[in-house]
């Protein structure tokens, strides 16, 4: 029911509250009577309201908002007006009936109206009492001495003896049947489960209660129509108490509703520990105890997508969604069409909507968090191997090339000199012009000068050296080439993985280029060493320091190059205290 | 005077027979021709020659003529062996020439453009001195200038102790300096003394000591 309709509900049954008080006090009610009636009904009101704001969804709002307005209908029994008394002694105590229909309703798990015969029962027998007062007695003919006694207007029958019958009748079989009503809702809250017990027990002892009162009340009166004596004989003040109890034992059904809805509301939240727990867990099989523990629900349990079609259960079984009805209730976490988790669950924890709801945000996004992070890390895996793969492949590559250039071009630039310089020979002769020879002598220089270019060449790509001879000679090659003093001290013995070998090599070059373009250095130390598992290099110069990794893209390169093959790149250059750079490569 | 014998080992055609033209207008004998690693041993063993020049890079792969060139030098210590390389690296020259200069030469392959620096260094290495690349050698001294003592040399002395590690007689020498054999006698006694090495009238020695200098192990 809308908060809307909720209200409009409400705010009729005030001002049916407030007539039938008016009226109450136009006949001389008493007013303790009055207030205790008026009470007990606003009661209802406020119950049911509070039911309609906190549990839309749920029926419980309007049946308590009908039972205030059915409460006083019962009111207008003893005002002495003919029709109004007589409609007010027929229709009196309709409450019990939508309350009987309320408790076992809130006691069934399923939040169903059951056992229907119950209550198909009780609304029959509640409506023969109706019939058996409203159509067969009359007070002015049955009770000739009832002074002030209303003539009852839909009297079509009146006979004492069978409206004593019938009233005796249907009150014993409304009293036999709300006991039941009472003893089905306690049995029913004796076997429910924690979670259910712990958000409905306010409630179910209340109607308990309630519907024991009721019963009483049936019962006194059925036996008071048959002996003409009362059930019990008690003293004043004690009668009086009795009957105030039995008065006020209705609305412990509202109160206990109230109870159970606000307790469930201001409970702790459970979040703060569901968090923590689910910052501890590792897996699943610890996220279902963080889960447990929150919603208090030991049954519960909580399934993985496996595939399209099936569940993982947190031992790792393949399992199926339960069926609608079997008595488990399923919320998923996530997008519909493609949940994250799916919590099977006593569905007595959609009472607690809230909860659930809170619980399963948190989850949802720790889950969420779970396969964003796997994801990441395994395309952080798939990125670093392809990474080195590439620079595998790129050195590979350049060791292609200086093959070539080697084997191929330059074999056959020398082929071409020697053949320019036969040509040379045989054009020394007066037959041939000077400016022949000439042309071929400058023929001959060129392509010599292109075969030295083209060493220069391949030993940038990647030098020779390198892997016929290793690490140490290369360097000491670099070093000898560079234009100031470079000492290097290698204390690594034997050959290294190509792939290490080069990557220090290359990044020797690029520290030593760097120092020879910018460092205004006067002197350098090279230092290759193992250092545990892997291959450290460090070139230190005494220049000007001041070299930062993120402008130069020479340091930029270097640091990716390290970076790609799992090393590490540091580079130290405090501006006046010259530039160490130090790789550390695994090997 | 019976013509040095010669064998000529490259896979290239065209850098084989041209070497070989070069080699027999100098007055040597090609008696082999080999494509590889395996028929330059073969071509050896058949009929030691006074010279075998081996291209550094041979099948079967990778430096395969430098190690059969290292074999050549250990089995057959008559036979002098120029390496012809791609490789201006000092550091293969040096293995080559191993623990002795004698009948054993470097040459860069952009020298074929010049048949006499070829010749030249081809009857060296067959008369039993050796020749190493003058821009080898250039890499050594380039290493070593900031040496204190070889900054104490004059430029010609510089360029003198260049020619003595390359492998040149004393008389060559004298004759590209345009000096008498006696004051290049004189030179080279003040360019050891300089270098703190000892003069040594065998030139083999000589251009040993000159080069393990220049390499470092004499610093």
């Amino acid at each position: 029911m809308s908060r809307r309709r909720g209200l409009a509900l409400a705010a009729g049954v005030v001002a049916f509250a407030a007539v039938t008080t008016a009226v109450g006090i136009a006949s001389g009610a008493p007013p303790q009577f009055l207030v205790a009636d008026l009470v007990t009904g606003l009661t209802f009101v406020v119950a049911g309201l509070a039911a309609v704001w906190l549990r839309a969804g749920s029926p419980a709002g309007p049946m308590l908002l009908v039972s205030g307005g059915l409460w006083y209908v019962g009111s207008y029994a003893p005002t002495g007006q003919p029709v109004v008394t007589h409609i007010g002694f027929a229709f009196e105590a309709y409450y019990d009936l939508v309350l009987a229909a309320l408790l076992l309703m809130l006691s069934s798990p399923a939040q169903r109206l059951q056992p229907r015969p119950l209550i198909v029962g009780l609304a029959a027998a509640t409506v023969a009492r109706s019939l058996g007062r409203l159509l067969l007695q009359d007070p002015v003919r049955q009770f000739p001495d009832c002074v002030g006694c209303p003539a009852n207007p839909f009297a079509l029958w009146p006979n004492l003896v069978a409206f004593e019958a019938a009233e005796f009748a249907t009150n014993l079989a409304l009293a036999a049947l709300i006991a039941l009503v009472g003893i089905v809702a306690f049995r029913r809250l004796l076997r429910a489960g924690p979670v259910f017990r712990r958000a409905r027990w306010p409630i179910l002892i209340a109607g308990t209660l309630a519907m024991g009162g009721a019963a009483f009340d049936r019962f006194e009166y059925a036996w008071t129509t048959a002996t003409a004596a009362p059930l019990v004989e008690v003293a004043e003040p004690w009668a009086e108490a009795l009957g105030w109890l039995l008065f006020g034992l209705r609305t412990l059904v509202p109160i206990g509703f109230l109870v159970a809805t606000l307790r469930l509301r201001s409970a702790p939240g459970p979040l703060g520990p569901f968090a923590a727990g689910l910052e501890r867990s590792g897996g699943a099989g610890t996220v279902g105890d963080a889960l447990r523990t929150a919603l208090g629900d030991q049954s519960l349990d909580l399934l993985r997508p496996a595939d399209t079609t099936t569940w993982a259960a947190e031992n790792g079984e393949r399992v199926a969604l339960p069926e609608p009805g079997a008595g488990r209730a399923v919320t998923l976490v996530g997008p519909e069409e493609q949940p994250l988790a799916a919590i099977v669950h006593d569905p007595a924890l959609l009472e607690q909507p809230e909860l659930l709801e809170a619980v399963v945000r948190v989850l949802r996004l720790a889950l969420e968090n779970e396969r964003l992070e796997s994801e990441l890390r395994e395309q952080l895996q798939a990125v670093t191997e392809s990474r080195e793969r590439i620079v595998s492949a790129a050195e590979e590559e350049r060791r292609r090339v200086e093959r070539d250039l080697h084997d191929g071009a330059q074999q056959r630039l020398v082929g071409v000199m020697l053949s320019l310089q036969q040509a040379r020979g045989s054009a020394d002769t007066e037959a041939v012009p000077e400016a022949v020879r000439g042309q071929l002598d400058a023929a001959v220089r060129e392509t010599s000068e292109a075969i030295r270019e083209l060493r220069e060449l391949a030993r940038g790509i990647h030098p020779a050296i390198l892997e016929d001879e290793g690490l140490g000679a290369a360097v000491a090659a670099l070093a000898r080439r560079a234009s100031l003093p470079v000492e290097v001290v290698v204390t690594v013995i034997g050959r290294l993985p190509r792939l290490v070998e080069s990557t220090a090599y290359f990044t020797i070059a690029e520290a030593l280029t760097n120092t020879q373009r910018h460092a205004r250095a006067s002197h350098a130390t090279v230092r290759i060493a193992h250092v545990g598992e892997a291959l450290e290099v460090e070139v230190a110069d005494d220049g000007q320091g001041g070299a930062e990794p993120d402008r130069g893209s020479g340091l930029r390169g270097l640091t990716d190059r390290v970076l790609a093959v799992g090393g590490r790149l540091e580079v130290d250059s405090e501006a006046g205290r010259g530039t160490r750079v130090r790789a550390t490569i695994p090997t | 005077m019976t013509p040095l014998r010669a064998i000529v080992a490259d896979d290239s055609v065209v850098i084989r027979q041209g070497v070989a033209r070069i080699l027999a207008d100098g007055g040597f004998r090609v008696i082999a021709e080999a494509r590889d690693a395996d028929e330059l041993l073969e071509a050896v063993a058949a009929e030691p020659p006074h010279l075998a020049v081996v291209d550094i890079r041979m099948p079967p792969g990778g430096n395969a003529g430098l190690a059969a060139a290292l074999t050549i030098r250990e089995r057959y210590p008559t036979v002098g062996v120029l390496v012809l390389s791609q490789f201006l690296e000092p550091e293969y020259a040096l293995r080559l020439l191993g623990a002795g200069v004698d009948r054993v030469g470097y040459l860069l392959k952009d020298r074929l453009g010049e048949a006499a620096e070829l010749l030249d260094a081809a009857h060296r290495v067959a008369a039993g001195g050796s020749a190493v690349d003058p821009a080898v050698i250039g890499e050594l001294v380039r290493a070593r200038r900031r040496d204190d003592r070889l900054t104490r040399l004059t430029d010609r002395e510089r360029e003198a102790l260049g020619l003595i590690a390359q492998g040149h007689s004393n008389r060559a020498i004298a004759e590209r300096l345009g000096i008498t054999t006696k004051t290049l006698e004189g030179m080279s006694g003040t360019i050891f003394g300089k270098l703190g090495l000892e003069d040594d009238p065998d030139v083999n020695r000589r251009v040993l000591a000159v080069l393990l200098y220049l390499d470092g192990a004499g610093a």
